[in-house]
């Protein structure tokens, strides 16, 4: 792989993970937000009327990035030259796979509750929910990113 | 026209969760066997960008199609509606697995100049492989989505309840 592409694989990594990562600050931090979700919130600025369309839109731009990342997770690995299995490198890759699929998983789960919230229930529903559901979607991201540091640096 | 969105929305969540979470087990799997360092070796930035965005594109069609019906929402019929929904995946698995490879076998020959009675011999026998490998993916796909989905279910009820509940006394105050 050349510098430049190395180089631009690692910038579409990196960016995925400040898009996902940042949104789930932004939604986790609106969505907290006193009387966001209400029926009149739509009226006073910074506060998010319907809390499903915030979730879904994050959704859409969370899974795009998702699948950015592994592609570019597996171009990062084959620049890097993948470990064995065995040794130091090896066990942090396979620790780093496992957490990555299982925060996948979660992943998932939130999404599909945003849209249960936004096809069957009213307005407002679920706001507290979703409010958790995305600090915990950054709070797990940041333990990706400790994992990914000492992947990358040791 | 809402619901069209929603139908959008969860298709391309379906699929691209789908699709990921294949990737990630692939990879623990190729990575646990050792195999990753010589897999990755063979293959290029490009073609594996192309054959990854080309797979998802397959994968986001055949989701669409397979949840047209109802989506998700079709596992409220229970194990009929469980059982709907892994046919209809076990089909857009086997599109995806027989429409990758044809699709990988054709630029290969392309690129390659193959003979084209040997790329026909090939494609007969791996299309058909494929379908069946492609087809058990895809059902089990549907089931662990299932899975998911029941588990949103259980997460969304009592909290849709208490924040409703909640906004209405904020009101009666």
């Amino acid at each position: 792989m050349s510098a430049a592409t190395s180089l631009l694989v690692r910038f579409v990594h990196i960016v995925g993970m400040a898009l996902v990562f940042g949104g789930a600050v932004f939604a986790w931090t609106t969505l907290r937000a006193p009387g966001s979700g209400t029926e009149g919130a739509g009226d006073s600025a910074g506060v998010v009327g319907d809390p499903s369309t915030l979730a879904t839109t994050y959704e859409w731009v969370f899974w795009a990035a998702m699948g950015a990342m592994v592609v570019t997770g597996v171009g990062n690995l084959g620049a890097l030259g993948p470990p064995g299995p065995s040794g130091r490198w090896g066990t942090i890759l396979t620790v780093k796979l496992l957490a990555v699929t299982a925060f996948v998983l979660g992943s998932f789960v939130r999404t599909l509750v945003a849209l249960r919230l936004r096809r069957d229930y009213p307005v407002g529903a679920g706001r507290s929910l979703l409010a958790k559901s995305y600090g915990a979607t950054a709070a797990a991201l940041l333990v990706l990113v400790a994992l990914a540091e000492v992947l990358a640096h040791g | 026209m809402a619901e069209t969105a929603a139908g959008r929305f969860e298709a391309w969540a379906v699929s691209s969760f789908n699709l990921v979470v294949l990737s990630l087990v692939g990879l623990l799997a190729a990575h646990a066997s050792g195999a990753l360092e010589g897999e990755l070796a063979n293959f290029g930035t490009l073609p594996g960008v192309a054959a990854f965005a080309y797979l998802w594109l397959l994968t986001a069609a055949a989701t669409r199609w397979a949840l047209a019906g109802g989506g998700l929402a079709d596992l409220q019929d229970g194990l009929r509606g469980l059982w709907r929904l892994v046919l209809r995946g076990f089909a857009a698995g086997a599109l995806i697995g027989a429409a990758f490879l044809l699709g990988v076998l054709l630029v290969g020959a392309i690129l390659n100049g193959a003979p084209l009675l040997s790329l026909a011999f090939i494609a007969l026998i791996g299309v058909a492989a494929a379908s069946v490998v492609g087809g058990v993916i895809g059902g089990l796909s549907v089931v662990l989505d299932a899975g998911c989905y029941w588990a949103a279910g259980r997460l969304v009820g009592p909290w849709a309840k208490s924040d409703v509940s909640d906004d209405a006394s904020d009101a009666g105050g």
